[in-house]
């Protein structure tokens, strides 16, 4: 075991975790964290950074961020607010709309699945588990406001490592809507280790958004599995604005017949950010529909990758499978490295992928200069324009407003 | 006494190391109209393009002036700030983004350059109103993807009545007719004189005297090979339409 992975195992007291920690460490103990031999984080060493950045960590020092300092600029809406992977009472303002119920996992007598072949950072996450979140949408409720969860990764007194936790439950019939922000404060290296477990029962709706903002001293990785039973849709919008080394996993399971998974995701990355999503559609039941849209825009000298796997399984027959990748590098010097990866077993299926790597077309930059739109303007419309596609499926106004800004800031600099 | 507004003195232009402007000289005073005519390929988009600042052609010599001052030092969004507009002969598709979506950025750079206050969201929509009528186009139009799966006429009315929209001082109007059916060639055109003044002038490019009844130049230049080898009146026009340009080819040979 390398040191750093000493350094990140942490030993809070005993509790109703105690043994999935411990069987998890094990697990990670025994495999240690993925190197640039590891297939699956080739083009994403965090293992390399994490060994430089945390060698001498020694616990996260107590945050002492207050109210005005975490007010998301631009996102006013009730939010739960985790500090450091904890939930924060003072900072939070929970609505908790009829319909909605949200619990610790020790109230809901919460066991993580803890197994050999999962993702090393999600082991480690459950080698660290000290609590969590878990929001249930009750069945047949139907709830209009977004739920907003926000993750403060606090690195202002010292180097910080976060294992946030959330578990999100639609039961049958259910609606509703979850943006989960993860961001930072403080300049010292800081690393957010977060697993989202998300379940959507028979016939139920959801909507999960991801916001990365994160600065250039954060690393991020992000483990989220998602279990789509019967006719439910769930629909996941992720988008990455920043970090020094981001990696989403998102692993959706249709495990039951006539369920639909919609994945968007745009990422923008610039400098020497690097944000990697790989994502899984696991189509394990027949007569299941995914719909899969990433589009990236990189600027600098940032690397970008895009690596989507779909499983057909053999009884998944009539499965409808779309993936598309579309990147645009607005610079010489940033890259994308994108992959997609069908397994199709059973015979009776339609699917089908695709990719682009562009640069913004000269032709359209000079006519909106020709109007007399300077430079900078001129690529946040066409960049907008591009994005948009993604963008528009934020059904929230509120939440769509925060993005687009987010990518405008991005653009100008 | 007319003010020089644009002065192009023996301008020399290549692309991609092919000479296509071989020294061309012209002025352009307030409240004059210029056509320009010439067989195909003989570098009447290419000026243009050159004036408007399109980079991809280098300039090898010669000068411009604009108001006075040396329009080759700017950006193209400055020229455009300054009072510049070009029609494209084709202009581009832009997915995604909308003519009213740009258009608000445009006018309020070009307002602020000028020194004029900003316009808001009512103000901008109501400037859109009139001008639209200007040239009867339709506001479902303009919320439209630009040029995306507009007709030739549409895109052609669409640059017109963004000329509405920015108030230049001169207009450079590549082939505006062409595509045109006889009924919105009248509302172009007439769109076109409504925006005239003493103020301002206007270059119009076409192959077709036809339009020049609608627009009446004040001059007339035949383009060949990257020169400009022939001025005249309107007469010019009607010569040109009915006996081609292979006499002039021919004189130009010659001499
Ligand atoms: N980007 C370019 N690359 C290569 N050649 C070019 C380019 N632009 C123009 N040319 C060439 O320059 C010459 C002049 O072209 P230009 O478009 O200016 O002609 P034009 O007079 O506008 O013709 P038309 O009446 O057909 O519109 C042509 O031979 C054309 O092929
Ligand atoms: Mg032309």
């Amino acid at each position: 075991m390398t040191e750093v992975l000493e350094r990140l195992l942490q030993k809070p007291e005993d509790n109703s975790f105690s043994s999935v920690r411990e069987q998890a460490s094990l697990l990670i103990k025994e495999k240690g964290l993925p190197d640039k031999k590891n297939e699956e984080y080739k083009y994403t060493p965090i293992s390399r950074i994490l060994e430089k950045s945390f060698a001498n960590y020694t616990g996260n020092k107590q945050s002492q961020l207050d109210v005005l300092r975490t007010k998301i600029p631009g996102l006013s809406m009730a939010q739960m607010v985790f500090v450091n992977g904890q939930f924060s009472e003072e900072l939070s303002h929970c609505p908790c709309p009829i319909g909605m119920e949200v619990s610790t996992l020790e109230d809901k007598n919460y066991s993580a699945s803890v197994e050999a072949n999962a993702d090393e950072y999600a082991l480690l996450n459950a080698s660290n588990l000290n609590g969590g979140t878990i929001i249930t949408f009750k069945k047949g409720a139907v709830i209009e406001p977004l739920i907003a969860i926000v993750h403060i990764t606090d690195s202002s007194k010292n180097q910080a490592v976060a294992y946030p936790r959330v578990v999100i439950r639609a039961e049958e019939n259910a609606q509703a809507s979850v943006v989960e922000l993860f961001t930072g404060y403080g300049d010292a290296a800081s690393f957010t280790n977060a697993v989202t477990e998300i379940s959507c029962a028979n016939r139920s709706m959801l909507t999960y958004i991801k916001i990365g903002n994160e600065n250039d001293n954060q690393l991020h990785v992000g483990n989220t599995n998602v279990d789509v039973a019967g006719n439910a849709v769930f629909t996941s919008i992720t988008a990455n604005f920043g970090g020094q080394m981001v990696r989403n996993n998102l692993r959706i399971a249709l495990h039951e017949s006539y369920s639909e998974a919609h994945l968007f995701g745009l990422y923008m990355p610039d400098n020497k950010e690097h944000i990697d999503n790989h994502t899984v559609v696991d189509h394990q039941m027949p007569n299941c529909e995914s719909n899969e849209l990433y589009k990236g825009i990189l600027n600098g000298s940032s690397t970008g990758v895009f690596n989507g796997k779909i499983f057909v399984q053999q009884d998944a027959q009539k499965t409808n499978a779309f993936q598309s990748n579309k990147n645009i590098l607005l610079s010489d010097n940033a890259a994308i490295n994108t992959k997609p990866q069908l397994e199709i077993w059973a015979d009776d299926v339609k699917c089908s992928h695709g990719c682009t790597t562009g640069k913004l077309d000269n032709e359209q930059l000079f006519y909106l200069k020709s109007r007399g739109i300077d430079e900078s303007s001129a690529k946040v419309l066409l960049v907008t324009a591009f994005a948009n596609e993604v963008l528009e499926q934020i059904k929230d106004e509120k939440v769509r407003v925060y993005v687009q800004n987010l990518l405008h800031k991005k653009i100008e600099g | 006494m007319l003010r020089i507004m644009l002065k192009i003195k023996d301008l020399k232009a290549s692309v991609e190391g092919k000479e296509i402007l071989k020294g061309i000289s012209l002025e352009v005073k307030a409240g004059e109209v210029h056509a320009i005519m010439g067989p195909n390929g003989s570098g009447k988009s290419t000026l243009s393009s050159v004036l408007a600042g399109r980079e991809e052609y280098t300039v090898d010599g010669g000068s411009v002036e604009f108001f006075g001052k040396d329009l080759l030092e700017f950006a193209p969004e400055e020229r455009a700030r300054e009072g510049l507009f070009m029609a494209f002969q084709y202009p581009v598709e832009i997915p995604g983004v909308s003519t009213t979506n740009f258009l608000k950025t445009a006018v309020n750079q070009v307002r602020e350059h000028r020194g004029l206050p900003a316009l808001d969201a009512v103000q901008f929509l109501q400037n859109m109103k009139d001008k639209m009528k200007i040239v009867d186009i339709d506001q479902s139009l303009l919320k439209r993807s630009l040029n995306e799966g507009f007709s030739g006429g549409e895109k052609k009315r669409n640059e017109i009545f963004q000329m509405a929209m920015l108030e230049p001082k001169l207009s450079i109007l590549d082939e505006t007719d062409s595509g045109l059916d006889i009924d919105a060639l009248k509302i172009v055109a007439n769109g076109v004189n409504t925006l005239k003044s003493p103020e301002n002038a206007t270059i119009v490019i076409t192959h077709y005297q036809r339009l020049l009844d609608y627009i009446v130049p004040d001059f007339v230049h035949v383009l060949l090979n990257g020169k400009i080898v022939k001025s005249g009146t309107k007469e010019l026009a009607y010569e040109l339409e009915e006996r081609g340009y292979d006499w002039i080819k021919a004189e130009f040979a010659n001499a």
